[in-house]
């Protein structure tokens, strides 16, 4: 159990491959995020376990709060869509969208995510999108777990230029350049 | 401190650039919003009193979309592109940083 921080570092220690390096630490941040802007929860737990001889990391993120209904207002299966916010959100609702594209978009067979909330979770892996229903649910806030294996390319990039809805994501900076 | 650096978009960078050291400031790691804000208070400021600023994102190997929103599209949907691009300068941004900057810039723009 640790901070976001203490997480991070976790992840540097026990990962060298930058693939599920950067995965990690991008979901790490993008659901303790979430957690504290959206969850109204007054405890957040992070946890962290490097399965060595599985070949894979696991982060599980968890709040003791309201939940994605109330939080957002609407169902988990939207709060997975591009630019689907939080009631009263400061961000554009993109953190979950892109966490679970980098999932769906890569190989990886030894990698998932999977959010918790209400009475649904939501299972994300290469192969399938999906939610259903959660019995005997025992906990009140938002469990998000996210499983990376060391199998993971780069493909995860696509969710951040991926043709969506017919817009592509214009280079607004750089334009090619190394710098500007 | 700072490069006088002439192109045809006539971006420069004035004597008075201010550096702002991703890694220094908030280590390696993709960030949280809520660190992230002290920073686009920073970079609005500065430009605000006509300074350019350099943001070096070096060692910084992946950016999580609540930051990048903070840092650069919140400012460039206040300002615009062009004002933004005139006055801050990005250096060492490895390709999936750009790609993610780019994206939350989008996003926001759409949204608006």
């Amino acid at each position: 159990m640790g901070t976001s921080n203490g997480i991070t570092q976790f992840i540097n220690k026990n990962i060298q491959q930058i693939n599920p390096k950067r995965i990690l630490e991008y979901g790490n941040a993008e659901l303790v995020d979430n957690a504290r802007v959206h969850s109204q929860a007054d405890k957040c737990f992070v946890l962290g376990q490097n399965y060595k001889n599985r070949n894979f990391i696991e982060l599980c993120i968890t709040d003791n709060g309201i939940g994605i209904e109330k939080s957002l207002g609407d169902s988990i299966e939207e709060a997975l869509k591009q630019g689907v916010k939080g009631i009263n959100s400061p961000g554009c609702g993109n953190g979950l969208y892109t966490t679970s594209q980098m999932i769906l978009n890569s190989r990886s067979l030894n990698s998932h995510l999977i959010i918790c909330s209400d009475q649904k979770y939501a299972l994300v892996n290469s192969k399938e999108y999906t939610v259903k229903p959660l019995r005997n649910r025992l906990w009140e806030g938002t469990i998000a777990i996210l499983r990376i294996g060391n199998d993971i390319d780069n493909s995860y990039e696509q969710a951040f230029n991926k043709k969506n809805g017919g817009l592509h994501t214009p280079e607004y900076l750089f334009d090619g350049e190394d710098d500007y | 401190m700072g490069n006088t650096q002439m192109n045809d978009q006539c971006i420069f960078m004035s004597p008075e650039a201010k550096i702002i050291n991703i890694k220094e400031e908030l280590g390696t790691g993709a960030g949280l919003r809520s660190t992230s804000q002290p920073i686009r208070e920073r970079i609005s400021a500065e430009i605000c009193k006509g300074n350019s600023i350099i943001i070096d994102l070096k060692d910084i190997q992946v950016m999580n979309s609540s930051f990048a929103d903070e840092i650069f599209a919140k400012i460039i949907s206040e300002i615009g592109i062009e004002k933004f691009k005139s006055k801050v300068k990005i250096k060492n941004a490895n390709d999936l940083v750009k790609k993610i900057i780019n994206f939350c810039i989008n996003s926001r723009l759409q949204a608006q």
